[in-house]
């Protein structure tokens, strides 16, 4: 018997607020929220390995990742096969544009 | 199998120049999404896509309670890169957007979201508001220090508590849904629901196919004057039982 929508819906609002104040680990938030969830929905609990616990069917995504050079064009993202040599002079060269730029800014600004 | 009819419309209104809202239908997926970016032209448009650009990413997977997760999970990420984004882009000033996501399976869905973008059921003549919004004025709502109708009219009515992009830490709500064959769903941004009482929301989503409905709603705003973005996404649930 399917438990009701409306107790499942008050308990996961609880969750997120003990959450938020930091009453519960990430973790464990999340394995009570998939306890409530899989209530509704009628399916088994998925099984976890330990690892997967709070990012459960996606890979990680870090702030470096391709879809995030996509939408940062500015910022130069670090290719794990890339030299290390490679990375510093891209750095270097980003800073040094960034220097220019803001030095033409502050000419413009000030030049009357 | 269930079968999913919907209409996704998004218009920049008649008072803005630009659009930030963003929105993603994934009727595959059983995922449907409104963003409203802030921030400003560059930051809130930018913001508002990279939350639909991560969730039109999403593989369904067979548990729900982990396509739950992996939704949240999306949204922590664009989190943690808005964040980093407004502070060397646009030296830390406020980025970021609302979300609304509708997740559904055939007889259950569940509804994640941050900020005052809402998802409404129309089922049986009735017009049931599923999210809460997480702003100040329903903060004094729940609290009984203002009625609803001082809080249509409050000055603090835009004044939202959670965002993608607002704080290190997201923490969304969720709430689970029952479906019925015929239930329709509206996910829409406060561009919307500012523009259009309940009553004119309902009479919108009574016509007889999802695009008049989204098509009329969408109009209705803007008729009304569209002060900022509008977006307006019509779900049905189209399977017998």
């Amino acid at each position: 018997m399917k438990p009701d929508v409306q107790q499942v819906n008050a308990a996961l609002r609880q969750l997120a607020e003990e959450y938020a104040e930091g009453q519960l680990s990430a973790a464990t938030y999340r394995e009570r929220r998939r306890e409530l969830v899989c209530a509704v929905a009628g399916q088994a609990l998925p099984q976890l390995e330990d690892g997967e616990a709070t990012h459960p069917g996606l890979p990680p995504v870090s702030v470096e990742s391709p879809v995030v050079a996509e939408a940062e064009p500015v910022t130069p993202v670090a290719e794990q096969a890339a030299p290390v040599r490679s990375y510093r002079a891209v750095t270097i060269l980003v800073l040094a544009l960034a220097m220019a730029g803001a030095a033409g800014l502050l000419w413009f600004v000030f030049r009357k | 199998m269930s079968t999913w009819r919907y209409c996704a419309l998004t218009d920049t209104g008649v008072r803005r120049k630009h659009n930030e809202d963003a929105i993603m239908a994934m009727p595959a997926t059983g995922l449907w999404a409104v963003a409203d970016g802030m921030g400003g032209h560059e930051a809130g448009d930018l913001a508002s896509g990279m939350i639909v650009e991560a969730l039109s990413a999403l593989p369904r997977p067979d548990n729900f309670s982990l396509f739950v997760d992996a939704v949240e999970q999306a949204l922590q990420d664009v989190n943690s890169r808005i964040r980093a984004h407004a502070d060397h882009a646009f030296e830390g000033r406020m980025m970021g957007s609302t979300v609304v996501a509708l997740l559904l399976a055939e007889g259950y869905g569940a509804c994640v979201w941050a900020g005052d973008s809402r998802l409404y059921r129309w089922r049986d003549q009735q017009l049931e508001q599923l999210s809460r919004d997480h702003s100040q004025v329903q903060r004094l709502l729940d609290a009984g220090v203002i009625s609803e109708e001082e809080a249509d009219s409050h000055p603090n009515a835009n004044v939202i508590t959670r965002a993608v992009g607002g704080a290190v830490q997201l923490v969304v709500d969720v709430a689970m849904l029952d479906v019925l064959p015929g239930d329709r769903f509206l996910l829409c941004s406060d561009g919307l629901y500012n523009e259009l009482d309940r009553n004119a929301l309902a009479l919108g989503l009574q016509q007889p196919d999802v695009e008049t409905a989204a098509q009329n709603l969408l109009q209705a705003a803007l008729q009304a004057g569209a002060r900022d973005n509008v977006s307006v996404i019509v779900v049905e649930a189209a399977y017998e039982a």
